[in-house]
């Protein structure tokens, strides 16, 4: 990702997506220099839209409701500005069924391992294979028309093409929550775009 | 056991296999632990390791929390939610679905959450428990 101008919106949007995180993820989600992000969560902490906390044994930054307000008065702002709501909310229509059959296949893959009691490395059958194939490619057109209006939307079809790749040879790569799994990037994108279009869950 | 007062909530007001709560038990497994009610962010901190997440729905923040829980109860969310997907790769129990769970269980109390049946009950009387 290319170096991007040190914002708070960015800031805070990458701890929304990151949930929980240091100073060095929160700046490497959107490409920002970690100087100038530490100094921004220190400003976000004093507003009271960021806290730092000692979470499983490691130390981070998380948001905080009054934050979450504020990234979402910042979301709004952008979109307004590059008058995206548009382009934004017909893309998020189009992605409604995909994540269905996401969701659905990662469940299915779940619920056959833990039926079978079977080791991840059992290979994945091809309708399964072919739903996050298609999800896939039908998601990379979806990223050009989000990011011809907002840029910081780039690199998920990426990661989820490398998931995808890691999955054939481990197909923890699909599901797991301790990498960069296709669900967790793709919960991770859900939530970016209900976010941008102000959507409640 | 302490929820909040239901005109049904006597013992006919429990369902046929007891359980004072149903849902849809969308990651299997069971597990007892001290529930923490949380609706926000804010409320993170409040969840300590082995206790039960009662909360209305998640998002990618709230994933942290599924590690250190026992077992997890939403509001919303079914099968194929992501909350579904998070709890079956932490390996807990997850009951979701539960309408007005965050009204009707008290924090604090102990429950065993029956992910493969999607029940929650109170924890069965020890032997040593007094009158």
């Amino acid at each position: 990702m290319s170096p991007q101008q040190p914002s708070m919106l960015l800031t805070l949007h990458a701890l929304r997506l990151l949930g929980f995180a240091d100073t060095e993820s929160v700046a490497a989600r959107f490409g920002q220099d970690p100087h100038d992000v530490e100094r921004l969560l220190i400003d976000a902490g004093a507003n009271g839209w960021a806290s730092r906390s000692s979470f499983g044994g490691t130390r981070g930054w998380s948001l905080t409701v009054a934050g979450r307000t504020e990234n979402e008065r910042l979301l709004a702002e952008e979109l307004d500005s590059v008058g995206g709501q548009a382009a934004v909310a017909a893309v998020h229509a189009k992605f409604a069924p995909l994540n269905a059959g996401v969701v659905a296949a990662c469940s299915k893959l779940q619920l056959r391992w833990l039926a079978e009691g079977s080791q991840r490395h059992d290979g994945i059958d091809e309708p399964t294979q072919q739903t996050f194939t298609q999800a896939l490619a039908s998601f990379s057109g979806l990223e050009v028309r989000l990011t011809a209006v907002l840029p910081r939307f780039s690199g998920y079809a990426e990661r989820l093409e490398l998931a995808v790749e890691n999955a054939a040879t481990e197909p923890a790569w699909l599901t797991a929550t301790d990498r960069d799994s296709f669900h967790r990037i793709w919960f991770e994108l859900h939530e970016d775009l209900i976010a941008t279009l102000g959507i409640r869950r | 056991m302490e929820f909040t007062p239901e005109a049904s909530a006597g013992a006919e007001g429990r369902d046929p296999a007891g359980a004072f709560l149903t849902g849809i038990g969308a990651s299997p497994g069971t597990a007892c632990g001290t529930t923490r009610t949380v609706h926000s962010v804010d409320e993170f901190p409040a969840l300590t390791p082995g206790d039960v997440l009662v909360c209305r729905t998640t998002d990618p923040a709230w994933t942290p929390l599924f590690g250190i829980a026992a077992a997890v109860i939403t509001e919303t969310g079914g099968m194929l939610s992501h909350a579904a997907i998070v709890a079956r790769e932490q390996g807990i129990p997850a009951v979701l679905g539960v309408a007005g769970a965050l009204t009707r269980i008290t924090d604090g109390t102990t429950l065993v959450v029956d992910g493969t049946h999607g029940t929650v009950r109170a924890k069965p009387a020890g032997p040593g428990a007094g009158p």
